[in-house]
């Protein structure tokens, strides 16, 4: 089957339920669920999950507050405000950027007035053009490109990301630059939020790799540490730091070699499969017949389908549904009748497990002569 | 991770029964006479802008304070002035001896509070920051950063304290938001713990200190508004007035939350408090007052981050403390005991063979000394391999290791090393035979002080138990230019 089929197939697929285009964010965030194939295959047929989710009965709350986006852009433009001066001042710091050498081209107003795929394929296209100038070390060539659009392969179909600022060339290197509005207090970032921000930069990176391979540069060129803009305390002051990604850019690139096999995805994808909005129970059909991998981290992986897949594994009586290390706890055991039928009686579903049998008998006798019981 | 296998199956349980399993008989955290209880909410996305916080005492009487536009300086200030000059006033009325208790409802609110003490701790006072705000805040960043000791109880996160007491039929990941954890423990007649932790999920909004997104939005209009009336103005009359419908949904949002915490706490305080709880209560305390007698002082300077130095020696200290407290508890607690024997951190038998009076000759001596042997017949074969060593529960300076083991049937002989010898004019205890005994590989450490419950007593907290039990004995194998007391 060919890409054109297969993409009319997850078309078909997605039946009448609204399309979402991937960003850098939901790219990244799927790493979280590598095992999910359900996931995979929703993202690649561009499924709205989140409305997906509301049509299943178990929608997931909104991800971000509109106080969190004012201030978002509202940092953004502090950095770029008159002409990038805060920009270049940390790249300045980083990545030893002369500021009289500094030449910053906006990518974000395409000259033609289009809109959704089509700009930003055009703008793809320009942001080509500015690489290609400052690659040919064209000594006047703009080396600072706000808001650069670069693509990247994902499951046979290509995604269009807007980088923040990108990349900037100097020694050699291109640079992705990241900027995130969370704080940096006393010098330190809440590690909850650098995660994210680096596998998002990782997925910037890859995508600006791809680009240049595309152009037939080296993608080499492309510096693996990214450069993060953050407000410094309490106000809006920028400061920055690197962030090495070799890491997340190895499991992203082994995510996608994955994901990146039509003929594997096809092969998941039963046959004459439709989602639809109208009919909840057929939609919920149709979804069960794509394995998923559920675990308590779904809900933190920004899949809107977690509290979906959680009422079912719940429903089901999976231990997974109460964390891995549940899970892992009770080897090939993995219902919660069977755990509790074992620790019960002491009798082992296989020989495998008399010891773990034997063990938990004891355990539970320790445990009610010790008072323990329901609160 | 101590008790995992233990948690591990009692989770399974719960999910089953729809209600929570006890994990702890005992409160291992003292909770004071009077505790400073807060919750707050902050707005999205900027580091330490409270819309809202409440706080208090007393149930029956929380105070509110609202900024309807926190990003605005002095209203922002006007809020942080009064919550601080309020929480020093708690603080100065405090006992003496009495370090202050502030009590959240989960760990992302005591992470907030620092923020906001730390964002005022180091401002220079004037220009609308008063001189209790700035004290305050260095208190408030005090408090919450011991709690990273291990068994420090000046900052307590519900969350965190009440999933040590109960095993919830949830993942630890969902136990992190109060409501549905406290759906679990305690949930509404004629409902499962799964039913209620879902809807507090849907319906409920987070204790903070944020609110939920949808939430926001129609705050979002409401600030909106005020800032189109007051335009430009922080007249506090002004503010009060056009601010009205802002605060009244921040405090029926924020009532919840009281609620919630107070719900939490009261859970927490039924259990009986466990004895080494006091005591390590009484360390806060003394870390307290020296932190007043520092800080009153005029120069007394404060840094913003930990020197190297005082990192490493804070890590050890916190090592120590962790190693401490994990002893203390299973001391404390026959739970927690169980827990560790799932673990394979301890074992309990039955004493089959008692040789207290035991002397050998070491290799390499020349004298005899004390070393007492015992053999114990378990249920199950030993989790813990030969050599190891271990501590008696009942006088944990009595150490010693297993120097022999059998599978079937399952026994370990242990020999003691340690606590051999007669202490302030009492002979040493050992364990008995026909008697059961309990011994743990979790090593209270050097500087361990340990009260045990009266022998007769054991697991009952009625009182306290005489200090000279929880001595450490000095006798060492190590230590050879030293005669050993039970030479023959
Ligand atoms: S929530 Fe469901 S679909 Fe999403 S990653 Fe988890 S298992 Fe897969």
């Amino acid at each position: 089957m060919s890409t054109d089929e297969f993409e009319a197939r997850l078309e078909a697929f997605r039946g009448d339920l609204p399309a979402v285009r991937p960003n850098a964010r939901t790219v990244a965030a799927a790493l979280d669920t590598p095992d999910c194939r359900r996931r995979r295959i929703l993202e690649a047929a561009s499924v709205d999950k989140s409305e997906l989710a509301r049509h299943l009965g178990h929608p997931i709350p909104a991800a971000q507050s509109p106080f969190a986006l004012r201030r978002g852009n509202l940092f953004e433009s502090a950095v770029k405000e008159n002409g990038d001066a805060h920009l270049i001042a940390e790249l300045r710091k980083q990545i030893d950027l002369p500021i009289p050498a500094t030449r910053h081209k906006d990518l974000s107003s395409s000259r033609a007035r289009t809109k959704g795929l089509k700009e930003m394929k055009l703008r793809a296209k320009e942001t080509q053009a500015a690489l290609s100038l400052l690659l040919s070390e064209d000594p006047y060539a703009p080396n600072v490109l706000d808001h650069a659009v670069t693509s990247l392969e994902v499951g046979g179909s290509t995604v269009y990301l807007e980088q923040d600022a990108l990349a900037h060339y100097t020694g050699n290197k291109l640079y992705v630059v990241e900027i995130k509005s969370f704080p940096v207090i006393n010098n330190q970032v809440d590690p909850v939020k650098l995660r994210p921000a680096t596998r998002q930069a990782a997925v910037y990176i890859l995508s600006l790799q791809q680009t240049l391979a595309r152009m037939g540069h080296s993608p080499e060129k492309v510096a693996t540490d990214a450069v993060l803009i953050c407000p410094r305390n309490y106000d809006l002051t920028p400061t920055s730091a690197t962030l090495d990604t070799r890491q997340e850019l190895r499991g992203l690139r082994r995510q996608l070699d994955r994901a990146a096999s039509v003929s594997e995805l096809e092969a998941l994808l039963p046959q004459g499969l439709t989602l639809s909005a109208a009919d909840t129970e057929h939609c919920a059909e149709a979804v069960e017949q794509l394995p998923n991998a559920y675990r308590p981290a779904c809900l933190d992986s920004g899949c809107e389908l977690a509290y979906y897949c959680r009422s079912r594994a719940r429903d089901a009586g999976e231990t997974v549904a109460l964390g891995t290390p549940v899970r892992q706890a009770f080897g090939p055991v993995d219902m919660i009748d069977d755990v509790l039928a074992m620790a019960d009686s002491g009798i082992a579903p296989s020989r495998y497990e008399q010891d773990l049998a034997a063990d938990l008998i004891h355990m539970q006798k320790l445990y009610r002569a010790a008072g323990g019981g329901a609160a | 991770m101590s008790g995992a296998l233990l948690t591990a199956l009692l989770r399974v349980r719960a999910a089953q029964e729809g209600r929570a399993q006890r994990a702890a008989r005992f409160r291992h955290l003292h909770i004071a006479d009077e505790p400073l209880v807060v919750a707050a909410y902050n707005l999205a996305g900027d580091p330490a802008s409270p819309l809202g916080i409440v706080y208090g005492t007393d149930r029956e009487r929380p105070c509110f304070r609202v900024a309807p536009e926190p990003r605005n300086r002095d209203i922002r200030f006007r809020l942080l002035n009064t919550f601080f000059s309020d929480f020093v006033a708690y603080v100065d009325a405090l006992p003496e001896g009495d370090p202050p208790q502030v009590i959240a409802g989960n760990q992302a609110t005591l992470d907030y509070l620092f923020r906001i003490g730390d964002s005022v701790r180091f401002l220079p006072v004037g220009e609308g920051v008063e001189p209790e705000t700035v004290l305050g805040g260095r208190h408030l960043v005090r408090l919450v950063e011991r709690r990273q000791r291990p068994g420090a109880a000046t900052a307590v996160a519900l969350t965190r304290d009440l999933a040590a007491h109960w095993i919830t039929g949830q993942s630890a990941l969902e136990d992190a938001a109060l409501g549905p954890l406290l759906a679990w423990i305690d949930p509404p007649e004629g409902q499962t713990g799964r039913g209620a932790a879902e809807s507090a999920e849907h319906t409920g909004l987070p204790v903070g200190p944020l609110p939920k997104p949808e939430w926001d939005e129609k705050l979002a209009r409401l600030i909106t508004k005020f800032n189109e009336a007051r335009d430009g103005a922080t007249d506090p009359k002004l503010v009060s007035r056009l601010g009205t419908p802002v605060k009244r949904m921040v405090r029926d949002a924020l009532m919840e939350s009281w609620d919630d915490v107070w719900r939490g706490l009261d859970l927490l305080v039924d259990l009986p408090e466990a004895p080494h709880a006091q005591e390590r209560w009484a360390e806060d305390s003394e870390d307290w007052a020296a932190w007043r007698k520092y800080i009153h002082v005029p120069e007394a300077r404060l840094a913003r981050k930990t020197s190297a130095r005082a990192a490493v020696w804070q890590l050890g200290d916190r090592e120590q403390a962790q190693r401490r407290v994990e002893a203390q508890k299973i001391v404390d607690d026959p739970l927690k005991f169980v827990a560790a024997v799932a673990d394979g951190l301890a074992l309990s038998g039955l004493v089959v063979s008692a040789d207290p009076d035991r002397k050998i000759v070491p290799p390499g001596r020349k004298n005899k000394v004390s070393r007492p042997l015992f053999t114990l017949s378990l249920e199950r074969p030993s989790p813990l391999p030969l050599h190891t060593e271990v501590f008696w529960l009942d006088r944990l300076a009595c150490q010693g290791r297993i120097v022999e083991m059998t599978m079937s049937p399952p026994r370990v002989t242990i020999e003691i090393a340690k606590g051999t010898r007669r202490t302030r004019g009492e002979d040493p205890t050992f364990p008995r035979l026909g008697r059961e005994a309990r011994f743990t590989t979790l090593d209270p450490g050097q500087d361990w002080r340990i009260k045990l419950p009266d022998a007769d007593e054991v697991w009952t907290h009625s009182h306290m138990v005489p200090e000279t039990q929880a001595v450490a004995d000095q006798d060492s194998d190590f230590v050879p230019q030293l005669p050993d007391g039970d030479d023959a």
